[in-house]
């Protein structure tokens, strides 16, 4: 009888062993079933085969997951290094210093908000720029400008390493672009296609046995990256002028309150600041507070209005569903600065470093 | 290649099986079940492995470097010995003796002030 048990049992365990990793199996299997077999056998000798199955029955399962935990880990790991190998900096010449040292470089930081400024205050409250009604939504005028002034920006800084003062540049082209996609319901595909290139790139990485470093303009733009948490919230933040523009889509009635100027100066000052601030929670603060005033502006802007005005665009009385669109924009924004300094943070923490002293 | 005090330190504290398995093979190479065996001695039966957890320790460690695998020349335990069927056994490498020593050093530290506060206290 105790032979049959000990028989089914040997059975019993081969089977649950090709519950572990195709490669574990060919490298244990056969030893671990051995040492199962002896293991069961002293414990009918000992007449304690109940507890012997207990152990082995309530371990296994555990046993199970930390392999596979731990294979998963080290692949994850392993990846990490072959990225940090890949993008790194040590051979390169120190990056270009930015706004916190250099009042030139706050200057060049600066610069697109002040070119948006002035023009969305000359559009606004100068009659003699005859725009027509509407203009905030017509994405191939919007297209023109921003497309015009930003393109050449930011494929300059990318020749030069994408210093900081390139960074809102790309936002604000970006976003335009994500912008113009998403009025054409293109939206899916652009996430799509991005998202496929993300994970492309991954694997390209992960797979590859001997990653060669990557091209030096790519390292540096790396680099450049990984200089301050905050340089991929700044390039979300470039797409404030945008984000004033869609806020204050109500035509031409914006220039009879001085709400969209204060909107733009808010935008301006919130560069600036950020430009000087050292710390990273300074710099995401800044960021948030400036888009979230400018944003919460547009909304007093149609609140000091209560009632329909000629070439009057969006809805006429702000009510429940107006404060629901603003509350939903400043809510999207306010997550599409916070998201990357996470993103980074958390890069950060999957570095490979494991020192620390008894 | 030299051993990095750091790369030694980055493995302590060893979990507890960890630390017995290793501390199993410091007086010499071991087979599966020896090991289970002698970890159960070791720890005067408070610790008996599963077959599972030994083996994804052992296998952990020699990711590690921490032992490796040499065939089993019969002397370790001959009274279980399956004579035709593959057997293979562990011992510590140089860099598993290293940490044994550190976690050794680390805990001999925290005895010795375990002592001195309780004799103090008991005084």
């Amino acid at each position: 009888m105790t032979k049959q048990v000990i028989s089914l049992a040997g059975r019993i365990y081969a089977l649950i062993l090709y519950l572990y990793p195709t490669e574990w199996h060919q490298k244990y299997s056969e030893e671990m079933l051995l040492v199962f077999s002896e293991a069961v056998t002293d414990a009918a000798a000992q007449n304690s085969l109940g507890p012997f199955f207990w152990r082995e029955l309530s371990d296994t399962p555990k046993a199970i997951a930390r392999v596979y935990w731990y294979g998963w880990t080290k692949k994850w790991r392993k990846g990490v290094q072959r990225l940090h190998a890949a993008t790194s900096a040590a051979d390169l010449p120190p990056p270009t210093p930015d706004g916190r040292d250099s009042w030139r470089q706050v200057g060049w930081e600066v610069s697109l908000f002040l070119l948006a400024a002035l023009l969305l205050l000359l559009a606004t409250y100068r009659p003699f720029i005859a725009l027509p009604p509407g203009w905030q939504r017509h994405m191939g005028f919007l297209g023109q400008i921003i497309v015009s002034l930003t393109l050449p920006i930011f494929l300059l800084g990318l020749a030069r390493g994408l210093p900081r003062w390139a960074y809102p540049s790309a936002g604000l082209l970006i976003s335009y672009y994500a912008l113009a996609a998403n009025q054409f319901g293109l939206r899916p595909f652009l996430v799509v296609m991005l998202l496929a290139t993300l994970i492309l790139a991954l694997v390209a990485l992960a797979t590859n046995p001997q990653p060669a470093p990557l091209p030096i303009p790519l390292r540096r733009i790396g680099q450049s990256l990984s200089l301050d948490r905050s340089r991929l919230s700044f390039a979300v933040y470039g797409a404030l002028p945008l984000v004033i523009i869609i806020a204050f889509d109500d035509g031409y009635a914006n220039n009879r309150t001085p709400y969209l100027a204060l909107a733009v100066l808010v935008m301006v000052a919130g560069a600036l600041l950020y430009s000087r601030s050292r710390q990273t929670l300074t710099q995401l603060g800044v960021l948030v507070g400036a888009m979230s005033l400018a944003i919460w502006t547009a909304w007093l802007d149609k609140l000091s209005f209560a009632g329909g005005l000629e070439n009057w665009i969006a809805a006429p009385y702000p009510g429940a569903a107006d404060l629901a669109w603003t509350m939903q924009l400043w809510l999207t924004w306010t997550f599409l600065i916070v998201a990357p300094a996470l993103l980074m943070t958390l890069s950060r923490a999957a570095r490979p470093k494991r020192t620390f002293s008894l | 290649m030299p051993i990095q005090n750091d790369e030694i330190l980055s493995f302590i504290p060893l979990r507890e099986p960890t630390f017995l398995i290793l501390l199993s093979l410091a007086n010499g190479a071991k087979h599966g079940y020896a090991i289970l065996k002698d970890v159960n001695e070791i720890s005067q039966g408070s610790v008996t492995l599963s077959t599972g957890t030994l083996y994804e320790a052992l296998a952990r460690l020699l990711d590690q470097a921490l032992i490796e695998r040499v065939p089993d020349t019969g002397e370790t335990d001959s009274q279980n010995s399956h004579p035709g069927r593959p057997r293979k056994a562990y011992r510590l490498t140089t860099k598993g003796e290293r940490v044994m020593a550190a976690e050794m050093a680390r805990l001999q530290t925290l005895m010795a002030v375990a002592q001195q506060r309780l004799v103090t206290e008991i005084k």
